[in-house]
């Protein structure tokens, strides 16, 4: 296999990108924020799937990579009604004034 | 890589579920949209479902070229899974649309819609117990959660609806990626390999030098597993999700969901990676002492019945976790996996008849509140239900004669087997531990002066739960025997997860 750029560099930069998510993920307060740090670690996962498929010549990383993004997507459906839903009830998306029950 | 027809016989219930869901979905949308259609419809397809997981078990084996396994453990699950959806479904009589003089609230939820997303989280369940590869067991999560969430959330009109839902997603995709991320570095430190059993010879034939993100990996893929049990310090989200959702909703979320759950943890670990279980093995040890100790402590302090169940049923996935980590650490495999599953079903029956009476309780209260003070003097107006109340709790308290006694009994037995002894030892004390809360109840209900009367009202559907709960406990309390050569078939024609296990499976006793 004859790769221009290292593997290791790849899963590096997916570990960057799902340090990131996490990151953003326990520091943002908006819900919709949130999420989307959410989809970065999906797609941190997708880079290191996709990293290990082409450098193991093995296409079952790339299989699970269009699973990935299908579960993703469902979930962004409803996701999205679940957070439109809160914000008929409260005007915001704001995850600290969502505190009816404590966390 | 070729197709075999007869592996659709391994997952007939999955197909009946799912076809299932969209004839009630369309049921209600084209013929008619009463509740009791609707309902009676699924129950009868439930137990047809349930039938089928029965009859179309034919070998300990795996099918789709290993995608799946069609063995006595998902055979004995499914049919519990089709059986705690049976529940919740008719407990949910009347939940959704109160009756008139209620205010006619929820008027907005169609029942066709809950029971369809009901039975496709039950879909998903099925899929994750017979799960024998990272892609199946990543699909069968999802898809359970993704219908939970969106029941967490259906009855949209109720603030806190709506919240629990938002937390359960949230913290959910949340979890998912961590298990996602770990599934990726097992791909990639095995060698492309995302069947269970071959990542296990993979592991094997890796030696002694193993990479590092291949740790990374098992301890990603058990962070995830961890978050759907609600093990601690992976539970925080379980309280106010079980508080907000819709009573039906909880006790269902708090036995498939942790059923479906632990069956997958047992199949990863055992399956795939028993080699490093030096290192998984204390891990799971700490979580599954903190689990019920922390559950226990804090179900003491609560005054709502449905956070107190909530924090028991965390203390409950402690209970299991120990089964669990006996199933997958060591030989005793077969015997351990058997009292899980009896105490699954233990916990399924005392979990939805307590739920069940949670909600006729509330519903006499005009605010509809779930305090425990609600239960004072309930006895003299209401002998039965209240019978059927101590029995749950009772039950969930592990005193015999009950189902939950011998639950505790097989799995804490199994662990001792396995050289789990200071664990049990700590399991065995939180027991006792939870008898003040459980029972407290009890006293509530029998010895305290009643604080307003309160006409409990039932539907048949409802009390039709309650009996069917109760005597279940009393018959696998009095007579376990049946449940438990069930179970122990089951778990003796579950498919060989490793050569390493495959072994160890001799020196079981039985």
């Amino acid at each position: 296999m004859n790769m221009a750029v290292d593997l290791g560099w790849y899963l590096a930069l997916a570990a960057l990108l799902f340090c990131i998510g996490v990151a953003g993920v326990l520091t943002r307060r908006n819900a919709l924020i949130i999420f989307m740090s959410i989809e970065l670690m999906l797609n941190a996962v997708n880079l290191t799937f996709i990293a290990f498929s082409r450098s193991l010549t093995n296409v079952d990383g790339q299989v699970f990579v269009f699973l990935v993004m299908a579960v993703a997507a469902a979930e962004v459906a409803v996701g999205l009604a679940i957070i439109v839903t809160i914000f008929r009830h409260k005007e915001t998306v704001d995850i600290d004034k969502v505190n009816l029950m404590k966390w | 890589m070729t197709f075999n027809p007869s592996d659709i016989l391994t997952i007939v219930p999955e197909i009946a579920v799912v076809a299932l869901a969209m004839l009630v979905i369309l049921t209600e949308l084209l013929i008619t949209r009463r509740e009791t259609v609707l309902q009676l419809m699924t129950v009868a397809g439930l137990l047809v479902v349930m039938a089928l997981a029965v009859l179309t078990f034919d070998k300990a084996g795996g099918a789709f070229n290993g995608m799946t396994a069609g063995d006595g453990l998902s055979t004995f699950m499914k049919a519990l899974l089709a059986g705690i959806a049976l529940l919740a479904v008719l407990m949910s009589r009347d939940y959704l649309t109160p009756p008139t003089d209620a205010g006619g609230e929820g008027r907005g939820v169609r029942h066709g819609e809950y029971y369809g997303m009901l039975l496709i989280a039950t879909c998903g369940m099925m899929i994750l117990v017979s799960a024998t590869d990272l892609v199946t067991v990543f699909l069968g999560i999802e898809t359970t959660s993704i219908a939970l969430y969106v029941l967490a959330g259906i009855r949209s009109e109720r603030a806190r609806s709506g919240e629990a839902a938002l937390k359960y997603f949230l913290l959910g995709a949340f979890a998912t990626g961590f298990l996602l991320y770990g599934m990726a570095l097992l791909y990639g430190a095995t060698g492309g390999k995302t069947n269970l059993t071959e990542i296990g010879r993979a592991i094997t034939d890796l030696g002694p030098d193993r990479p590092v993100y291949l740790y990374m990996g098992a301890g990603l893929v058990m962070i995830g597993l961890m978050f759907k049990v609600a093990a601690v310090p992976f539970h925080f989200w379980a309280p106010d999700v079980y508080q907000g959702s819709p009573t039906p909703v909880t006790a269902f979320m708090s036995a498939g969901p942790k059923a479906a759950a632990l069956t997958a943890l047992i199949r990863v670990f055992a399956g795939a990676l028993p080699d490093l279980s030096a290192a998984w093995g204390p891990a799971l040890w700490v979580v599954a002492a903190l689990t019920m100790t922390l559950g226990n402590i804090v179900a003491i302090s609560q005054k709502d019945i449905k956070r107190m169940l909530a924090y028991s049923s965390i203390a409950h996935a402690g209970y299991l976790l120990v089964g669990a980590l006996a199933a997958a650490n060591t030989g005793t495999y077969n015997s351990a996996t058997a009292g899980i599953m009896f105490y699954l079903t233990a916990y399924y029956l005392m979990n939805i008849g307590a739920f069940t009476i949670a909600i006729l309780v509330s519903r006499a209260r005009e605010n509809g509140d779930y305090q425990i003070d609600d239960y004072k003097g309930m006895a003299a107006l209401h002998p039965w239900t209240s019978a059927a109340m101590a029995l749950f709790m009772i039950s969930l308290a592990g005193i015999p004669p009950t189902a939950g006694f011998f639950g505790k009994l097989y799995v804490f037995s199994a662990a001792v087997k396995a050289g789990y002894i200071s664990l049990v030892v700590i399991a065995v004390l939180n027991s006792a531990l939870s008898v003040f809360y459980y029972l407290r109840i009890v006293v509530y209900m029998y010895m305290q002066p009643e604080v307003k009367p309160a006409r409990v009202r039932m539907a048949p559907a409802m009390a039709l739960v309650i009996v069917i709960c109760a005597l279940g406990i009393l018959k696998f309390g009095l007579l376990p025997g049946d449940l438990m050569r069930w179970a122990d078939r089951s778990a003796s024609m579950t498919v060989k997860p490793s050569p390493r296990a495959a072994v160890a499976l001799n020196d079981h006793d039985q």
